[in-house]
This record gives C-alpha cells, sequence and structure tokens, in this order.
C-alpha cells in the first residue's frame, strides 16, 4: 500500500526538462535521490547509534519508493512510499527526517548560510551522484509531501555542497578526446580531451569502452579523436584530473569537420580588437569555448556543418543554408545564443527561443528548416 | 558601414530622398575577410552594424561597376575586403527594404539600403534574404578572379569566389 501522501515531488525545470515529459537519460537522478535519502538516513542513523557499528540489517528497504506519475508543469516526477504492512502513515523515521534535511541543506547552501546542524557532513560526498547529469541551465525544486515549492538544487549548489567536505567533486564529461596510452593489463588509458587541461588525464576502461579507445590509439595521440561521454573528477582548483568512468567512446567519423571546426575558432580567438576595419569587439575565450563545446556537439547529429563569424559585439554567429533557409545561431558575448531562420522563398521567419548550451535544439531547428 | 570620416554627404538634403526606381540597378557591398567561408559571405554582411544607425552602405551601379567599387573601398577608404557582391534594387524591395543614394565628397556613387526603425529579426531576416540573393549572383569581382583573369588562357572558364550550386530562388 502506498502513503496517501507523496514522499517527494522532484520539480525538473530548465533546459531538457521544459518540454513535454521527462528525458529518458535524466531518469538515473530519481535512483540516485532515493540514494541520497537513504545514506543520510544510514548517517542519522549512525550519528543517534554511535555504539553500534552498522546499520540493522533490512534498513535499507525501509524505504520504497515508487514512481507513479511525472506531473506536468516541466517535468515533476512523484515518488510515492510504500506503507509497512498494516499501517495507514508513512512513519516520520530517518527517511524522511533524511528528506528534510537535504532540503535544509540545499536551502542553506543556495543561501549561502551554514548547513543545518543536524546534517552529517559525512554525507556531503553522496550529493556526487545526485544531480550529475543536471547540465548548467537545470534544477531540480525538491518539494516534500505536498508541497508547492521548495528548494532549488542547481549544479553550483551540488558542487558547493560536495566541496563543503572534499576537494574534488563529479561532474559529467562530454567531450571529445585523443588516446595516448592503452593499459589492456590494467584496463585503463590517457586521455587528451578537448575542451580538458593541457595534460592527458587517466580514465578506465571496461569490456565495452576497450575497443574503440584502443583502435583510435596510434603514436603521440595522431589517432582519430573519440567522442567521450563519461564522469570526471574535477579538482576545485586545478579543473578536470581524471575520468572515473566511461560510459560511451566513439570514434568520429568526421574528423576533418571537427578540425575544420577548431581552426575557425582558432582565428576568432586570435582576433584583435577593431578586427571590422576598426570596431569589432574579439570574442573573449568564455564565448569560443561554447561555441567551440556546442557546434562540436551538433556533430553528433546528422545536419549540415556551420560557416563561423565572429561578430561585432563580440559574439560567434553559426549560419548554415539548410534548403531554402538561411539559419543563424549567435553566441552573444552575454551568455545567450539568438537563433534565427528565414525562408528565403517564403519569408516566413522563425526566432525560436533556445536554452544555452543544448546542441539537440539547434539540430532540431536545422532539421525542421 | 557608414562612410569614414572626413566623407561628409555632398549636400544635407532638404527634402526626403527618393528611393532608386530602377529595380535592375545593382548595389554593390564589400565583404570583410573575416565574413567570408568556403566562398560564402556571412549574413552580416548585409546587415548594418551599430554604428551604421540602419544605413547598409552600398555602391550605385549606376554610378560605378564592381571593381570600381572594390577598388575605392580598398584603395581609397583604406579598408578590408575579399571582393564585391551585390543585389539589385528589385531584389532588396522583394526583401522588404528600399536603396537611397548618399553620395559623399569623394564617393559619388555612395548609396544606402534602409535597415533604420525595424527590429532585430527584420533586418536578419532582410539579410538573409539579400545574402541569398547575392550567393546566387556570386563574386563580381575580387583581386584574385582579376589576377586569374590576366594569366589565364583565352577559352578557358573564368574563375568564381562564390562555390555552387547557387541557393535556390523563389521570387
Amino acid at each position: 500500500m502506498l502513503s496517501p501522501d507523496p514522499f517527494a515531488r522532484l520539480r525538473l525545470t530548465g533546459g531538457r526538462f521544459d518540454g513535454d515529459g521527462m528525458p529518458v537519460e535524466t531518469l538515473v537522478e530519481l535512483t540516485a535521490y532515493r540514494d541520497l535519502v537513504v545514506g543520510v538516513a544510514k548517517e542519522l542513523f549512525r550519528t543517534r547509534h554511535p555504539h553500534r557499528q552498522r546499520v540493522p540489517r533490512g534498513f535499507e528497504d525501509r524505504l520504497h519508493l515508487r514512481l507513479r506519475t511525472v506531473e506536468d508543469g516541466s517535468a515533476v516526477p512523484v515518488l510515492e512510499r510504500a506503507l509497512p504492512e498494516g499501517t495507514l502513515l508513512a512513519p516520520d523515521d530517518e527517511f524522511t527526517q533524511a528528506r528534510d534535511l537535504i532540503e535544509e541543506a540545499v536551502a542553506a547552501v543556495d543561501d549561502e548560510a551554514p548547513l543545518p546542524d543536524a546534517f552529517p557532513t559525512d554525507a556531503l560526498v553522496l550529493f556526487n551522484r545526485f544531480g550529475q547529469t543536471l547540465r548548467a541551465d537545470e534544477a531540480i525544486e525538491l518539494r516534500r509531501g505536498r508541497a508547492t515549492s521548495g528548494p532549488r538544487y542547481t549544479p553550483e549548489v551540488r558542487k558547493a555542497l560536495v566541496l563543503k567536505q572534499k576537494q574534488t567533486y563529479q561532474q559529467e564529461v562530454h567531450d571529445f578526446g585523443w588516446v595516448l596510452d592503452v593499459d589492456s593489463v590494467g584496463m585503463r588509458c590517457l586521455i587528451r580531451l578537448r575542451m580538458g587541461p593541457g595534460t592527458p588525464i587517466p580514465a578506465p576502461l571496461d569490456e565495452v569502452t576497450f575497443a574503440p579507445v584502443k583502435e583510435a590509439l596510434e603514436p603521440n595521440g595522431a589517432g582519430p579523436p573519440v567522442r567521450i561521454s563519461g564522469i570526471g573528477v574535477f579538482d576545485a582548483e586545478r579543473g578536470l584530473i581524471r575520468l572515473d568512468s566511461i560510459h560511451d567512446a566513439t570514434i568520429l567519423d568526421d574528423p576533418e569537420d571537427l578540425a575544420a571546426l577548431d581552426h575557425r575558432l582558432d582565428e576568432l580567438a586570435s582576433l584583435e580588437p577593431g578586427w571590422l576595419d576598426g570596431e569589432g569587439i574579439p570574442p573573449d575565450a568564455v564565448v569560443i569555448a561554447r561555441a567551440r563545446r556546442i557546434l562540436a556537439d551538433l556533430m553528433s547529429f546528422e545536419v549540415p556543418r556551420p560557416r563561423v563569424f565572429p561578430t561585432p559585439e563580440g559574439g560567434v554567429q553559426a549560419e548554415w543554408t539548410v534548403g531554402d533557409h538561411e539559419i543563424s545561431v549567435t553566441f552573444e558575448p552575454d551568455g545567450k545564443l539568438y537563433a534565427v531562420s528565414v525562408n528565403v522563398a517564403s519569408g516566413q521567419t522563425q526566432e525560436p527561443q533556445l536554452t544555452a548550451d543544448d546542441a539537440e535544439q539547434i539540430a532540431h531547428l536545422l532539421r525542421l528548416s | 558601414m557608414t562612410h569614414a570620416e572626413g566623407e561628409r554627404a555632398v549636400a544635407e538634403p532638404e527634402s526626403t530622398p527618393q528611393p532608386i526606381d530602377d529595380p535592375d540597378e545593382l548595389l554593390f557591398r564589400q565583404v570583410h575577410p573575416n565574413w567570408i567561408v568556403d566562398g560564402i559571405p556571412s549574413s552580416q554582411t548585409f546587415n548594418p552594424t551599430k554604428k551604421d544607425e540602419g544605413k547598409l552602405s552600398i555602391a550605385l551601379g549606376s554610378k560605378t561597376d564592381a571593381e570600381g567599387a572594390y577598388r575605392h573601398h580598398v584603395e581609397v577608404r583604406r579598408l578590408a575586403s575579399v571582393g564585391t557582391w551585390a543585389v539589385a534594387v528589385g531584389e532588396a524591395s522583394r526583401a522588404g527594404r528600399q536603396a537611397f543614394p548618399e553620395p559623399l565628397d569623394n564617393d559619388p556613387a555612395h548609396g544606402f539600403v534602409d535597415f533604420r526603425g525595424i527590429s532585430r529579426g527584420d533586418a536578419e531576416k532582410a539579410a538573409k534574404v539579400l545574402l541569398s540573393y547575392a550567393r546566387a549572383r556570386g563574386c563580381l569581382y575580387s583581386p584574385e578572379q582579376a589576377h586569374d583573369r590576366m594569366a589565364r588562357p583565352s577559352g578557358s572558364p573564368p574563375p568564381s569566389l562564390s562555390p555552387s550550386p547557387s541557393p535556390t530562388q523563389g521570387h
């Protein structure tokens, strides 16, 4: 039997969640949330029972969460708790307390206030798993029970929570890389990432990722680029230091397109002030990096290669011709994206709102045109 | 780009200037070296910058030719260009824009396409439509073309900065 009140409703907002439904790849966040609640509950139990080495057998099984529905209004998965046999109300136990403490900790960090005293600091590391797939413009609003609002859990909040206890945090990495070494006994490799640090980083391999990574290995990293998705470990000061796992490694079909894009963006990065006959602000490193990342991400889709130009205001503009359509996407200096698609035959014009950092939306625009 | 300092309009018009009414007259536009990739200009070429205050400078085909427009831009105004592209007055009109003469002291062929008072979206639309016409026409003059023409044996086909095929035109 399920509790009449939901255990939690996680309102997913921004980016990919602004469309209908809930993207399948983000379902892992529900498992990660449940694991976080269980982890915090275990720490609460240990704090209250310092004489016990372990939590009681079956402790974890007392929290059965089920996804019964996803409400509209962004995606709001509703997690309901299975009640113990013979009870009508959910108990006020370590799990509900853990849920509430997680909310309070998130709210505190968002407000730059101290963590609640009752929050077990050993549990801070568990935030690493929850929110790993969130992008910069996305958030999870944590709503307990039937609450109509709750604190916003963003990638920045998550990072701040983890760094309160550790020097490193985990984050998903999607990038292209060149393989410099493969250790087939230790099942590890060394990869130089396109958007990563200048030095190569180590990464583990498994039965699935070993073959493509090995195939891309050539002396001095001269092999084809590999599209890498995995979990990176970032040092608070040094940035990305290693990959903890690789989910996907795919050799790029058209490495010359990536090389041409990088070459062009290098040209734009070297522009001087006044590059446009005395006017013209050069694009700064942040704008170039965003264009580099998103336009490379676009190569995962069956879309034409962009023509890339600087804008006088310090932005980067990508242009495409698709049939009768002239399309441009501008990476503005203030971090926004401006897109326009014009059917030059009919004059019909679209100016779709693009959320930042989403190549899929650009691919959609190019496909519709 | 707007006319340079010292290149004042010959005389401030006392009445509203009349738009150019010959639909076949070409309006020459120079393409900046940073605004061309694979032989295709950026649509920004046909969209005035903030400094232009809504007036897209062009050279009038009734007063000069593609080479003359290029030479004036590069040799007199000392500005950068890879070559001359053009749209016709009638094409600008179909893009919703009018063209006006605006002769300057040292540039009697100067004119502008009027983008004043329109939204960013409308300006982008006009620029992209103008680009499509200009691409269909191709580069009308570039120093490389001129050089190749000089060096080419008679009877061989002319080179082009514009890629082929040209974009679909539905106007």
